[in-house]
């Protein structure tokens, strides 16, 4: 094998490994951000405390719904074709936010307690 | 760029667009957004070694262009405009660097760029830094996928070499 061979499967060893461990650091379970925040185009519309959250609901938006559950929050529907923001599945923590790319809308949770919906207390 | 170019510039561009439709109809690999194989890239590498820089750059541009035109919407267009730049200049800069036998590790390098292109455009799209959580994944995905189209590249420049086309 050359040299350079060499280095450069190194490299993507390094690579796959440090990958893998920033995987497995960010998604140690119940960092404490358990606020979800629901962005449309970059502003933000809702913040909801999800550990005050008793009954599930859906809050919706022009193109996507979004479920609203006790520790946890997905999007249920989208207009658009692949729906891969309804792939990525429910989050429980801040390690991944859900991006719905079409139609611009992100959610993800925080630890910052500011500007939470008021509703969602009831 | 003489008639012989133009014709084979042309002839990959279509090649491109054919294989990256054909791609978008078959089932994704991953649920992971933005993981699949990128077959596309395999005609982006055989043309920098066969037609030369310019001529792959003009495939690339051809086949994003027309790729958005017929399928896509606006948002696909910048998306595959950003991430096949950012890959067309890695391949470019990394060309040299690696002989024949080391395409793997080229289609390695250029699948990286490409995702980083994209997530960079994914970024600013949303303001959210988060997204690059993402990425991750991509660096998982692309060595995989990025060896796979970079031996397929190989063996295509190979053939296509040996054959009196070119």
């Amino acid at each position: 094998m050359k040299k350079s061979t060499k280095f450069l499967a190194a490299c993507f060893s390094v690579a796959a490994i440090a990958a893998v461990a920033g995987i497995l650091y960010l998604n140690v379970q119940n960092d404490g951000k358990k606020f979800a925040c629901i962005y449309e185009d970059g502003k933000l519309l809702h913040k909801i405390d999800l550990s005050t959250v008793s009954k599930p609901y859906s809050i919706e938006l022009a193109g996507n719904v979004i479920l609203i559950e006790k520790e946890q929050v997905s999007i249920i529907e989208a207009d658009c074709p692949d729906k891969l923001c309804i792939k990525q599945g429910a989050i429980t923590n801040g390690a991944r936010p859900i991006v719905c790319l079409p139609n611009n809308v992100v959610v993800k949770l925080t630890d910052d307690e500011s500007d939470i919906d008021i509703v969602t207390g009831a | 760029m003489n008639t012989r170019k133009i014709v084979l510039t042309a002839l990959f561009s279509a090649v491109a667009l054919g294989i990256y439709v054909l791609e978008s109809m078959i089932a994704p690999i991953s649920a992971i957004p933005g993981v699949k194989l990128g077959l596309a890239n395999v005609v982006t590498l055989v043309a920098v070694y066969t037609i030369g820089k310019r001529g792959a750059f003009a495939t690339l541009i051809i086949r994003i262009a027309l790729s958005s035109l017929l399928f896509g919407h606006m948002m696909s267009f910048f998306f595959s405009l950003a991430g096949g730049i950012a890959c067309y200049g890695a391949v470019c800069a990394f060309q040299k660097l690696l002989d024949r036998s080391q395409m793997w590790a080229l289609g390695i390098i250029s699948a990286f760029a490409h995702n980083l292109g994209q997530i960079i455009v994914a970024i600013a799209i949303t303001s959210q830094l988060a997204v690059a959580y993402y990425f991750l994944f991509m660096i998982l995905a692309s060595i995989i996928t990025g060896a796979f189209t970079g031996v397929c590249a190989m063996y295509c420049v190979k053939i296509l070499e040996k054959s009196k086309i070119l």
